[in-house]
Protein backbone atom coordinates (compact mmCIF):
# COMPACT_ATOMS: atom_id res chain seq x y z
CA UNK A 1 0.00 0.00 0.00
CA UNK A 2 1.26 3.44 -0.92
CA UNK A 3 1.71 5.98 1.76
CA UNK A 4 -0.04 9.32 1.67
CA UNK A 5 3.33 11.00 1.35
CA UNK A 6 4.22 9.26 -1.94
CA UNK A 7 0.88 10.27 -3.51
CA UNK A 8 1.32 13.87 -2.46
CA UNK A 9 4.71 13.88 -4.07
CA UNK A 10 3.46 13.09 -7.62
CA UNK A 11 2.44 15.91 -9.92
CA UNK A 12 -1.11 15.50 -11.18
CA UNK A 13 -1.98 17.38 -14.33
CA UNK A 14 -5.57 17.92 -15.36
CA UNK A 15 -6.16 18.22 -19.11
CA UNK A 16 -8.78 20.89 -19.01
CA UNK A 17 -8.64 21.93 -22.68
CA UNK A 18 -10.29 18.77 -23.97
CA UNK A 19 -12.94 18.96 -21.28
CA UNK A 20 -13.76 22.55 -22.14
CA UNK A 21 -13.95 21.62 -25.82
CA UNK A 22 -16.43 18.89 -25.06
CA UNK A 23 -18.43 21.07 -22.73
CA UNK A 24 -18.77 23.75 -25.38
CA UNK A 25 -19.69 21.16 -27.96
CA UNK A 26 -22.44 19.83 -25.73
CA UNK A 27 -23.69 23.29 -24.88
CA UNK A 28 -23.80 24.21 -28.59
CA UNK A 29 -25.63 20.99 -29.36
CA UNK A 30 -28.25 21.57 -26.68
CA UNK A 31 -28.78 25.16 -27.78
CA UNK A 32 -29.18 24.13 -31.41
CA UNK A 33 -31.48 21.22 -30.74
CA UNK A 34 -33.74 22.82 -28.17
CA UNK A 35 -37.38 22.66 -29.16
CA UNK A 36 -39.49 25.58 -28.20
CA UNK A 37 -42.45 23.37 -27.65
CA UNK A 38 -44.89 23.48 -24.83
CA UNK A 39 -45.49 21.19 -21.98
CA UNK A 40 -47.91 18.46 -22.86
CA UNK A 41 -46.57 18.08 -26.40
CA UNK A 42 -45.21 14.65 -25.69
CA UNK A 43 -48.68 13.32 -24.93
CA UNK A 44 -49.81 14.04 -28.47
CA UNK A 45 -49.10 11.81 -31.45
CA UNK A 46 -49.78 14.00 -34.44
CA UNK A 47 -51.24 12.67 -37.69
CA UNK A 48 -49.09 12.80 -40.82
CA UNK A 49 -49.64 15.14 -43.74
CA UNK A 50 -47.04 15.89 -46.40
CA UNK A 51 -48.80 19.15 -47.30
CA UNK A 52 -48.27 20.65 -43.86
CA UNK A 53 -46.30 23.88 -44.12
CA UNK A 54 -43.65 24.97 -41.70
CA UNK A 55 -44.38 27.53 -39.05
CA UNK A 56 -42.86 30.82 -40.17
CA UNK A 57 -41.71 33.64 -37.97
CA UNK A 58 -43.97 36.30 -39.43
CA UNK A 59 -47.11 34.59 -38.30
CA UNK A 60 -49.40 36.33 -35.88
CA UNK A 61 -49.57 35.27 -32.29
CA UNK A 62 -50.28 31.58 -32.00
CA UNK A 63 -52.29 29.89 -29.30
CA UNK A 64 -51.66 26.18 -29.26
CA UNK A 65 -54.40 23.85 -28.10
CA UNK A 66 -53.38 20.25 -27.57
CA UNK A 67 -56.19 17.74 -27.90
CA UNK A 68 -55.28 14.46 -26.24
CA UNK A 69 -56.40 10.98 -27.21
CA UNK A 70 -58.99 11.14 -24.44
CA UNK A 71 -60.37 14.42 -25.77
CA UNK A 72 -58.86 16.66 -23.09
CA UNK A 73 -57.67 20.15 -23.95
CA UNK A 74 -54.21 21.27 -22.85
CA UNK A 75 -53.12 24.87 -23.17
CA UNK A 76 -49.59 25.66 -21.99
CA UNK A 77 -49.52 22.24 -20.36
CA UNK A 78 -52.60 22.94 -18.26
CA UNK A 79 -55.81 21.03 -18.76
CA UNK A 80 -58.71 23.31 -19.64
CA UNK A 81 -62.40 22.76 -20.04
CA UNK A 82 -64.19 23.94 -23.17
CA UNK A 83 -65.67 26.92 -21.34
CA UNK A 84 -62.28 27.88 -19.90
CA UNK A 85 -60.84 27.76 -23.39
CA UNK A 86 -63.58 30.00 -24.76
CA UNK A 87 -63.08 32.47 -21.91
CA UNK A 88 -59.31 32.47 -22.40
CA UNK A 89 -59.49 33.02 -26.18
CA UNK A 90 -62.12 35.76 -25.80
CA UNK A 91 -59.95 37.52 -23.23
CA UNK A 92 -56.94 37.35 -25.52
CA UNK A 93 -58.98 38.65 -28.43
CA UNK A 94 -60.20 41.59 -26.36
CA UNK A 95 -56.59 42.52 -25.74
CA UNK A 96 -56.50 43.31 -29.43
CA UNK A 97 -54.04 40.66 -30.53
CA UNK A 98 -54.30 39.18 -34.02
CA UNK A 99 -54.63 35.57 -33.01
CA UNK A 100 -54.30 32.28 -34.75
CA UNK A 101 -55.22 29.01 -33.13
CA UNK A 102 -53.10 25.93 -33.71
CA UNK A 103 -54.91 22.71 -32.94
CA UNK A 104 -52.52 19.86 -32.14
CA UNK A 105 -54.86 16.94 -32.15
CA UNK A 106 -53.81 13.39 -31.34
CA UNK A 107 -54.29 11.22 -34.38
CA UNK A 108 -56.45 8.79 -32.40
CA UNK A 109 -58.64 11.45 -30.82
CA UNK A 110 -62.25 11.68 -31.88
CA UNK A 111 -62.88 14.37 -34.45
CA UNK A 112 -65.67 15.84 -32.31
CA UNK A 113 -63.03 17.05 -29.81
CA UNK A 114 -61.19 18.97 -32.54
CA UNK A 115 -64.46 20.15 -34.04
CA UNK A 116 -65.48 21.59 -30.70
CA UNK A 117 -62.27 23.64 -30.53
CA UNK A 118 -63.07 24.96 -34.02
CA UNK A 119 -66.62 25.83 -33.02
CA UNK A 120 -65.52 27.63 -29.85
CA UNK A 121 -62.85 29.49 -31.81
CA UNK A 122 -65.46 30.68 -34.31
CA UNK A 123 -67.67 31.70 -31.39
CA UNK A 124 -64.82 33.80 -30.04
CA UNK A 125 -64.65 35.54 -33.42
CA UNK A 126 -61.38 34.06 -34.64
CA UNK A 127 -61.33 32.60 -38.13
CA UNK A 128 -57.70 31.52 -38.45
CA UNK A 129 -57.21 27.97 -37.34
CA UNK A 130 -54.35 25.69 -38.30
CA UNK A 131 -54.21 21.98 -37.79
CA UNK A 132 -50.81 20.63 -36.79
CA UNK A 133 -49.42 17.54 -38.48
CA UNK A 134 -46.08 15.88 -39.03
CA UNK A 135 -44.52 16.63 -42.40
CA UNK A 136 -44.43 13.04 -43.53
CA UNK A 137 -46.08 10.95 -46.21
CA UNK A 138 -49.75 10.12 -45.96
CA UNK A 139 -50.90 8.18 -42.95
CA UNK A 140 -51.66 4.55 -43.50
CA UNK A 141 -53.87 2.13 -41.67
CA UNK A 142 -57.19 2.43 -43.43
CA UNK A 143 -59.76 -0.07 -42.29
CA UNK B 1 -7.44 10.45 -25.27
CA UNK B 2 -9.64 7.49 -24.39
CA UNK B 3 -12.32 9.52 -22.55
CA UNK B 4 -12.53 11.89 -25.50
CA UNK B 5 -13.14 9.02 -27.88
CA UNK B 6 -15.72 7.64 -25.45
CA UNK B 7 -17.55 10.93 -25.50
CA UNK B 8 -17.41 11.17 -29.29
CA UNK B 9 -18.87 7.69 -29.63
CA UNK B 10 -21.53 8.54 -27.11
CA UNK B 11 -22.54 11.60 -29.13
CA UNK B 12 -22.44 9.64 -32.37
CA UNK B 13 -24.71 6.95 -30.92
CA UNK B 14 -27.06 9.62 -29.59
CA UNK B 15 -27.34 11.28 -33.01
CA UNK B 16 -27.90 7.96 -34.74
CA UNK B 17 -30.78 7.13 -32.43
CA UNK B 18 -32.46 10.49 -32.49
CA UNK B 19 -32.06 11.66 -36.08
CA UNK B 20 -34.75 9.43 -37.58
CA UNK B 21 -37.20 10.33 -34.84
CA UNK B 22 -36.94 14.05 -35.41
CA UNK B 23 -39.80 14.87 -37.77
CA UNK B 24 -40.65 18.44 -38.54
CA UNK B 25 -44.04 19.59 -37.46
CA UNK B 26 -46.11 21.64 -39.89
CA UNK B 27 -49.48 23.29 -40.12
CA UNK B 28 -52.49 22.83 -42.36
CA UNK B 29 -54.20 26.22 -42.54
CA UNK B 30 -57.95 26.44 -42.32
CA UNK B 31 -60.37 29.33 -42.21
CA UNK B 32 -63.54 29.23 -40.19
CA UNK B 33 -66.79 30.84 -41.27
CA UNK B 34 -67.75 33.28 -38.56
CA UNK B 35 -71.50 33.16 -37.93
CA UNK B 36 -73.68 35.13 -40.35
CA UNK B 37 -70.77 36.94 -41.90
CA UNK B 38 -70.24 34.00 -44.25
CA UNK B 39 -70.30 35.41 -47.73
CA UNK B 40 -73.65 34.33 -49.12
CA UNK B 41 -73.24 36.39 -52.30
CA UNK B 42 -69.98 34.71 -53.08
CA UNK B 43 -71.67 31.33 -52.97
CA UNK B 44 -74.48 32.44 -55.26
CA UNK B 45 -71.96 33.53 -57.85
CA UNK B 46 -70.75 29.99 -58.17
CA UNK B 47 -73.36 28.94 -60.69
CA UNK B 48 -71.97 25.56 -61.62
CA UNK B 49 -71.89 23.42 -58.53
CA UNK B 50 -68.36 23.22 -57.31
CA UNK B 51 -69.14 21.98 -53.85
CA UNK B 52 -68.35 18.38 -53.05
CA UNK B 53 -69.36 16.88 -49.74
CA UNK B 54 -67.00 14.23 -48.46
CA UNK B 55 -68.47 12.48 -45.48
CA UNK B 56 -66.41 10.29 -43.17
CA UNK B 57 -68.43 7.98 -40.94
CA UNK B 58 -67.32 5.55 -38.27
CA UNK B 59 -69.38 2.37 -38.31
CA UNK B 60 -68.12 -0.01 -35.66
CA UNK B 61 -64.45 -0.57 -36.32
CA UNK B 62 -64.70 0.56 -39.94
CA UNK B 63 -64.37 3.99 -41.44
CA UNK B 64 -66.70 4.63 -44.36
CA UNK B 65 -66.46 7.40 -46.89
CA UNK B 66 -69.25 9.04 -48.87
CA UNK B 67 -68.77 11.48 -51.72
CA UNK B 68 -71.88 13.59 -52.25
CA UNK B 69 -73.77 10.96 -50.25
CA UNK B 70 -72.67 8.11 -52.52
CA UNK B 71 -70.68 5.44 -50.73
CA UNK B 72 -67.04 4.88 -51.65
CA UNK B 73 -65.55 1.47 -51.20
CA UNK B 74 -62.31 2.69 -49.60
CA UNK B 75 -60.11 5.68 -48.95
CA UNK B 76 -58.30 5.01 -52.24
CA UNK B 77 -61.61 5.42 -54.04
CA UNK B 78 -62.21 8.78 -52.37
CA UNK B 79 -58.63 9.76 -53.05
CA UNK B 80 -59.15 9.09 -56.77
CA UNK B 81 -62.37 11.08 -56.76
CA UNK B 82 -60.67 14.04 -55.09
CA UNK B 83 -57.85 13.74 -57.61
CA UNK B 84 -60.31 14.51 -60.41
CA UNK B 85 -61.66 17.68 -58.81
CA UNK B 86 -60.73 21.04 -60.32
CA UNK B 87 -58.64 23.21 -57.96
CA UNK B 88 -61.44 25.78 -57.57
CA UNK B 89 -63.72 23.18 -55.97
CA UNK B 90 -64.99 23.53 -52.45
CA UNK B 91 -64.76 20.37 -50.41
CA UNK B 92 -67.06 20.15 -47.41
CA UNK B 93 -65.38 17.69 -45.11
CA UNK B 94 -68.13 16.38 -42.89
CA UNK B 95 -66.71 13.89 -40.42
CA UNK B 96 -68.66 12.00 -37.80
CA UNK B 97 -68.05 12.76 -34.15
CA UNK B 98 -66.35 9.45 -33.40
CA UNK B 99 -64.10 9.32 -36.45
CA UNK B 100 -60.40 9.28 -35.56
CA UNK B 101 -58.81 12.63 -36.33
CA UNK B 102 -56.12 11.09 -38.57
CA UNK B 103 -58.74 10.01 -41.14
CA UNK B 104 -60.00 13.57 -41.42
CA UNK B 105 -56.48 14.95 -41.79
CA UNK B 106 -55.75 12.39 -44.48
CA UNK B 107 -58.68 13.54 -46.63
CA UNK B 108 -57.75 17.17 -45.99
CA UNK B 109 -54.15 16.47 -46.98
CA UNK B 110 -55.32 14.74 -50.16
CA UNK B 111 -57.35 17.82 -51.11
CA UNK B 112 -54.29 20.03 -50.66
CA UNK B 113 -52.20 17.60 -52.70
CA UNK B 114 -54.42 18.08 -55.73
CA UNK B 115 -54.57 21.84 -55.27
CA UNK B 116 -58.05 22.07 -53.71
CA UNK B 117 -57.46 24.63 -50.99
CA UNK B 118 -61.04 25.42 -50.07
CA UNK B 119 -61.80 22.76 -47.52
CA UNK B 120 -64.66 23.54 -45.18
CA UNK B 121 -65.38 21.79 -41.89
CA UNK B 122 -69.04 21.98 -40.84
CA UNK B 123 -68.97 23.09 -37.24
CA UNK B 124 -72.05 21.19 -36.19
CA UNK B 125 -71.37 17.56 -35.44
CA UNK B 126 -72.31 15.28 -38.33
CA UNK B 127 -75.11 15.84 -40.79
CA UNK B 128 -78.52 14.74 -39.74
CA UNK B 129 -79.46 13.26 -43.07
CA UNK B 130 -78.53 9.65 -43.60
CA UNK B 131 -76.22 9.01 -46.53
CA UNK B 132 -77.37 6.81 -49.36
CA UNK B 133 -76.36 3.20 -49.16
Amino acid sequence: MRSARSIRGRSVSFKITAMIDMTFLLITFFIMSIRFGQEGDEKITLPSADQATEVTEQRVELITVNVTKEGLYLINGVEQSATDYLRYVRARKEEGDALEIVVRGDKSSEFSAVQRVMRLTAEAGISDVSLAALQMGEATGDQ
Amino acid sequence: MAPLIDAVFLLLTYFLFTISLATVEGLLPSELALGDSFDQEKLELDEPKKEVVVRVVQTGARVQYFVDDWPSSSYEDVSQHIGKLPPESIVVLDAGATVAYEHVIRVYNRCLQVGVEKVVFPLTSGSQTAPRT
